[in-house]
């Protein structure tokens, strides 16, 4: 595992920059920088892995074929962003490397050949942030399923990940806990019974004693029953939008009492839930901002 | 710039600082500004400010485009009280965007060290996010030309690597 210690490099100050042009953006089209300096290489690895921090997962292995210095530099991104809509076009005539593919055409099974060895092959000590964009309708077969293992191992897998976004996926597991995750989305995710032997309870226990920020787009009414926060002390921001049921949601808040802003939108006509709003709405002490729209 | 700084005391009661770029240029701001630098903001704490802020990596061109950003973003940082300072959001993102893009490779590559050095993140995040965008889209190829990196691989040896990440350019 690279245990990688750089330093930030600066360019030394002396370096001959005087004489440089002072309006430093004409466009004179000297793209690459000419000469000896003003060259990305003269970047640290630190703030290289900042710019592959930007690029989808995808791409950041792609630079692997620049030169030497860039062959193992995107293992240690601290971010993977997993698009799939990159899988989703058909090999790029330009690149006749592709041809010997074995090749899927199916983007799903792209995507998951392609996150399995990227598990495998990625050294970073430090996973920061792992999105997967997934912009496809979810009946469509997703084999999110082999995330359950990622998902409810959070605390082995990711022992440092911080941020954890999931965007229309079909989701397998029943437990999310991780120690260190700090800001969970779930946008119109769809929750998957048990297997068996649990007459179909599909509860997602989420123990994660660090968690402050909490969105949480639903899909159906049952959404908010789904999950069961077991640490919801830490949790102070929420956002909630979709067709909810408000038993169900009071019973969510009432699992996160220290929230202090709490935005709640996508209610049906509001009028009809005002009253019940103001008789039940739980005790959350906390609470400064409280928006609805 | 420093013009500018003349007789900025007045807004915010802000102490002004000077800033001394590598090439011996000064640039005077207000405490508030400079210290949407961690590094000077840090250094303000420890009160060793008073003879001007010395940064041997950054030249004056350069120094010039942080304190720029920083003015144009000390309405994000400073009191909420003082509106009439304060750029809209609208104005920040065109000035940001404008910005960034005009810049030529250099000297984009010496903004991402000076903001890096001067501990900027907003500036950092924005100008790394800058170069992904221009990496984003293109082949090793393309890349290597937008961004004059040599290929110091063998024919055999990079065809090997497309080879060993073949699940990442296709599968």
């Amino acid at each position: 595992m690279a245990d990688r210690t750089t330093t930030a490099t600066m360019i030394p100050a002396a370096s001959s920059s005087r004489k440089r042009a002072r309006v430093p953006t004409t466009g004179a089209g000297d793209g690459g920088g000419g000469g000896g300096e003003g060259r990305l290489g003269e970047l640290p690895d630190e703030l290289l892995l900042s710019i592959l921090s930007c690029l989808t997962t995808r791409q950041a292995v792609q630079t692997s074929v620049l030169s030497r210095r860039w062959r193992h530099l995107w293992r240690s991104t601290p971010r993977f962003d997993v698009d799939l809509a990159e899988f989703a076009r058909p090999p790029p005539s330009s690149a006749p490397w592709l041809l010997h593919g074995r090749g899927s055409t199916d983007p799903w099974e792209r995507l998951r050949r392609f996150t399995a060895r990227l598990l495998m092959s990625h050294a970073a000590p430090v996973l920061g942030a792992f999105r997967l964009r997934v912009a496809t309708p979810f009946h469509r077969r997703a084999d999110v399923e082999s995330w359950s293992t990622f998902a409810g191992d959070l605390r082995s897998g990711c022992p440092a990940l911080v941020d954890m976004e999931l965007d229309r996926c079909k989701c397998f597991f029943h437990e999310l806990s991780s120690a260190t995750l700090r800001s969970l989305a779930m946008e119109s995710c769809l929750w998957m019974r048990r297997p068996s032997g649990t007459n179909g309870d599909r509860t997602v226990s989420v123990v994660a004693p660090r968690l402050a920020y909490l969105r949480l787009l639903t899909f159906g009414h049952g959404d908010c029953k789904v999950f069961r926060f077991e640490s919801g002390d830490s949790i102070s921001e929420v956002s909630i939008r979709g067709g909810f049921n408000l038993i169900n949601l009071f019973r969510l808040l009432r699992m996160m009492p220290n929230v202090t802003t709490l935005r709640l939108s996508g209610f049906g006509p509001t009028s009809k839930y005002l009253r019940e709003c103001s008789e039940n709405f739980p005790d959350l002490h906390n609470l400064t901002t409280l928006l609805l729209d | 710039m420093a013009a500018a700084a003349a007789e900025a005391t007045i807004d915010g009661g802000g102490k002004m600082i000077i800033l001394i770029s590598a090439d011996g240029k000064r640039f005077e701001v207000t405490e508030a500004v400079a210290s949407q630098s961690q590094l000077i903001s840090n250094m303000i704490e420890d009160d060793c400010t008073e003879n001007g802020v010395r940064l041997p990596n950054v030249d004056g061109d350069i120094l010039t485009m942080v304190v720029d950003y920083c003015n144009m973003h000390a309405g994000d940082a400073a009191a909420d009280g003082d509106t009439t300072k304060a750029s809209s959001t609208e104005e920040l993102k065109k000035f940001d965007a404008e910005l960034v893009q005009a810049l030529e490779n250099p000297v984009l590559f010496k903004l991402i060290l000076a903001a890096n050095f001067l501990n900027i993140k907003s500036l950092l995040d924005m100008t790394c996010q800058r170069v992904a965008d221009m990496m984003s889209g293109k082949t090793p190829e393309q890349m290597r030309e937008t961004f004059s990196i040599e290929n110091d691989f063998t024919p055999e040896e990079e065809a090997a690597i497309r080879q060993e990440n073949a699940w990442a350019f296709d599968d």
